[in-house]
């Protein structure tokens, strides 16, 4: 058993707990935190002032203890309820390894995915965890739980870059998904995302980039699918455990119109999708030369 | 042989060569499982721990606390005690059967404690973070594992040695783990929790109250009398009425309690020497009427013995061990809730803390304990009788003024016998019951409803004589001879002594208390003492017992 950290991933945290204090203030209230924390809760030591209950997933049984150890070393032992098992399976039966039900845990303010290998391209389980997640946001809101005091919520999703793992033509076929109706653009927009695609498919373009834009697009639809509107508040690329390269997500997802969820795609969001920056943990675009399109 | 025989046959004995060997592994689920049952007291053990621990910490730096989290089927129990490190943590978990705490200070099951809960949950992690040093260290028993192992190999006749079993099933940590380095701790984590104890713990409120009546805490603040009684047990018993906070998925725990209580009552116990042996208090349930005072809550009724804030068995306890012996009357003490600390360290709890031992010490402690027992129950016997009085007198004045108004207004030759019958009667209970209400207002009023009954009993007299009669109708007054017997009848009640049966009876304590249980039980079924009902089953009921039993006592009884 040993911690996963980094500086660069203390910096992301660090950065993530302006945009949670910032949702906390909104809401005018500490907030509920779900995720896969580890035994050593890092991210929950880093975001505590702003946090009220945390539901902690846990898939080792032997860590289950010392999660607990954690919390109580650090005054969170009755903030802290544990769920046990894989968070994929959990999300989709709802209840943990213990049958401890998940139901009731809905609304959460904020959901941090910290997950310490990649989004794989072609068995989307994890990105079905995501939709289920955001899925239950929704019925639990729909069930009356929406309120003033819950403006929107955040999703932090943290995932390294698989190189050699998946189909290496499927970044590429997904961008070409991205903009399958790019020919119904204007031509000066259309030249653009043609000259982007280009750029996203050659050997200039960072691995992180064509990553950025699979998980993105996935997440703006399965958010735009539940009637919900996810704007992405940052992307970081930093240095994780082991020099792994790991990409960092903030998206924050403000219900819109939960009852008749929006069509999935519009131009707006390819655009978006393209032309959003990876920086790094300093907060500087890890490929400032790439091209931008221009509405 | 025969030459060791003819030496000396009654030489002293050898010591048998006892080794980790030949000591087999049954008897770590003859100790596990033997322990306790009760989630609660298995519980309480490691609470008890943890007290200890607490206390034993001169410069804590915060009020000591227990934390539990019942995250079924696991349960987290931490202390913020000093914590161990790594060394005294293996030292501590090695070492079964052997404790290393003052037996006057502590309380504890002797080193064995710690396997408590192996019985109820499939793992059971030590885990521990001493202050000042930045390190977690933790121990592991796989209970399961050990148990059914040896069962297994019990029901195959086969068997393991107590030290294999152990090494094979337990574990300590290879390096220790970095921690929080103001961190100070101990936690228990009872892991996989059999399903048979799912109910108990999963029910939050009731396993709080269980934990509640057993742990060392606070009175509950909601009590009227909390403040009082913690005053009371903190300036005169401060080295061992010393609770911690406990809580339980972050609710307080507190003693439980029960409403309508009196103010509490010092109970002492005080050896030839003055010095104190226990101390405690007992309220008494101020409800009227006999049958309502009986404190309903079976875990709240009666005197709850407790060694530095722990309790010993179950309140029935005091009964098993005759504390109550000089009281006549057992039903006293269904009528009190209250605590008693035992503060003479030679008072020893058994391990498992379900009483004391028996010891000549002991006995002498029953003795003077019994004492202050029998003061209780004068006070409460006071108590009901000026009660019962009260209730009593209320009802035979109201009967009287209604008699009154009846023979007032015109009575039949029919209702006479009733009404001379029902005078007697209030006259009687009047008198029977005045003297436990000197100084009281219904004690005024009785009075005057003797004299009231005097004065009906003329009128009625005078009725014969005609005097009334020009009132009446035809089919009223005058009265006859027979009537004026009765009368008679009436007049020398007063005269008459009466006995409880129990004195008439010669009774013992024990006969007492069930004669007095059945009598209550009787009144409660025909609602109420004051029944007609009830008065003639108890007529029947007490004239059957002195026709067998009172032979030898014609006399007394008459």
């Amino acid at each position: 058993m040993r911690a996963f950290s980094s500086v660069g991933k203390d910096l992301a945290r660090r950065d993530d707990s302006s945009i949670i204090a910032e949702l906390s203030r909104k809401a005018g209230r500490k907030l509920s935190y779900l995720g896969l924390p580890s035994p050593w809760m890092g991210d929950v030591l880093a975001w505590k002032p702003f946090l009220a209950r945390v539901f902690a997933v846990e898939q080792e049984k032997r860590y289950l203890s010392h999660l607990m150890d954690t919390a109580y070393a650090y005054g969170l032992v009755n903030q802290v309820v544990y769920f046990w098992g894989d968070i994929d399976e959990i999300m989709k039966s709802q209840v943990d390894e213990y049958g401890q039900s998940t139901a009731d845990v809905f609304p959460i303010d904020l959901i941090n995915l910290d997950y310490c290998r990649g989004l794989d391209y072609q068995e989307f389980k994890k990105l079905s965890t995501l939709e289920s997640l955001i899925t239950r946001q929704r019925q639990s809101l729909l069930a009356g739980r929406l309120s003033a005091s819950f403006p929107y919520f955040l999703v932090l999703l943290t995932h390294n870059l698989p190189y050699r793992e998946g189909d290496p033509t499927a970044k590429r076929k997904y961008i070409r998904f991205l903009i399958r109706d790019v020919k119904y653009y204007a031509e000066s927009l259309r030249e653009q995302v043609y000259t982007s695609y280009e750029w996203y498919l050659s050997a200039e373009c960072p691995s992180a980039y064509p990553h950025k834009c699979f998980v993105m697009g996935k997440f703006f639809a399965c958010a735009q699918r539940n009637g919900f509107k996810a704007v992405p508040r940052k992307v970081v690329q930093y240095s994780g455990d082991k020099d792994a390269v790991m990409l960092h997500y903030q998206f924050q997802i403000t219900p819109v119109s939960l009852r008749s969820p929006v069509p999935v795609d519009n131009k707006l969001d390819v655009i978006d999708i393209l032309n959003y920056p990876v920086l790094s943990c300093e907060g500087e675009d890890i490929n400032p030369d790439r091209p931008v399109i221009r509405v | 042989m025969e030459d060791v025989m003819v030496r000396d046959p009654f030489k002293s004995e050898e010591a048998i060569d006892f080794t980790g060997e030949n000591i087999g592994d049954f008897l770590l689920n003859v100790l596990t499982v033997g322990l306790y049952n009760q989630p609660d007291l298995i519980v309480r053990e490691y609470v008890q721990n943890s007290h200890d621990a607490i206390l034993d910490w001169p410069d804590q730096p915060s009020p000591g606390r227990v934390d539990i989290r019942i995250a079924w089927p696991n349960v987290h129990i931490f202390d913020d005690g000093p914590g161990m490190d790594r060394d005294e943590l293996l030292h501590a978990m090695s070492n079964l059967g052997k404790s290393f705490k003052n037996i006057s200070e502590s309380s504890g099951f002797m080193g064995i404690g710690k396997l408590a809960g192996l019985s109820m949950a499939s793992r059971v992690e030590i885990h521990s973070s001493k202050f000042g040093i930045p390190e977690r260290n933790w121990v592991v028993f796989n209970a399961d594992e050990m148990l059914t192992g040896i069962w297994e190999r019990r029901v195959k006749g086969d068997h393991r040695s107590i030290l294999e079993t152990l090494n094979r099933h337990t574990g300590v940590n290879p390096a220790p783990l970095l921690e929080n380095p103001s961190s100070h701790y101990t936690a228990v984590h009872l892991l996989d929790i059999h399903e048979e104890y799912r109910e108990k713990l999963t029910d939050c409120e009731g396993f709080i109250r269980s934990i509640g009546l057993v742990a060392p805490v606070i009175q509950d603040p909601s009590f009227e009398h909390a403040e009082e009684i913690e005053t009371m047990l903190r300036s005169n018993i401060p080295e061992h009425y010393r609770p911690i906070g406990i809580f339980v998925n972050g609710k307080p725990v507190y003693r439980p309690y029960v409403e309508g209580l009196s103010r509490p009552k010092e109970i002492q116990v005080i050896d030839d020497e003055g010095d104190l042996l226990a101390y405690g208090w007992a309220c008494l349930n101020t409800a009227s009427e006999r049958y309502k005072r009986q404190i309903t809550e079976d875990d709240l009724r009666g005197i709850a013995l407790m060694q530095r804030g722990i309790a010993i068995g179950t309140r029935s306890l005091p009964e098993d061990m005759e504390l109550y012996s000089s009281v006549g009357n057992l039903i006293y003490f269904r009528w009190y809730c209250g605590e008693l600390y035992i503060v003479d360290p030679k008072i020893v709890v058994s391990t498992d803390r379900t009483r004391i031992r028996q010891s000549s010490h002991t006995v002498d402690f029953i003795g003077r304990a019994s004492r202050e027992f029998k003061r209780l129950a004068k006070y409460a016997e006071s108590f009901a009788n000026r009660d019962n009085a009260e209730v009593v007198v209320k009802d035979r004045i109201e009967q009287v003024v209604k008699i009154e108004e009846q023979v007032k207004s015109g009575i039949t030759r029919d209702h006479l016998p009733r009404i001379l019958s029902e005078l007697g009667r209030a006259r009687s209970d009047i008198e029977k019951r005045k003297r436990h209400l000197a100084g009281t207002k219904t004690e005024k009023q009785a009075e005057k409803a003797e004299k009231k009954v005097g004065e009906i009993l003329d009128l009625l007299i005078s009725a014969q004589q005609g005097d009334v009669e020009s009132e009446r109708q035809d089919d009223t007054l005058p009265l006859s001879d027979v009537v004026v017997d009765q009368i008679a009848e009436v007049e020398s009640v007063e005269t008459i002594v009466v006995l409880d049966i129990p004195e008439k009876l010669d009774f013992s304590p024990r006969e007492t208390h069930i004669y007095s249980t059945i009598m209550e039980a009787i009144a409660d079924a025909c609602g109420g003492r004051e029944t007609a009902e009830f008065t003639r089953i108890a007529a029947a009921i007490e004239s059957a017992l002195i026709e067998i039993f009172g032979e030898a006592n014609t006399e007394d009884i008459e």
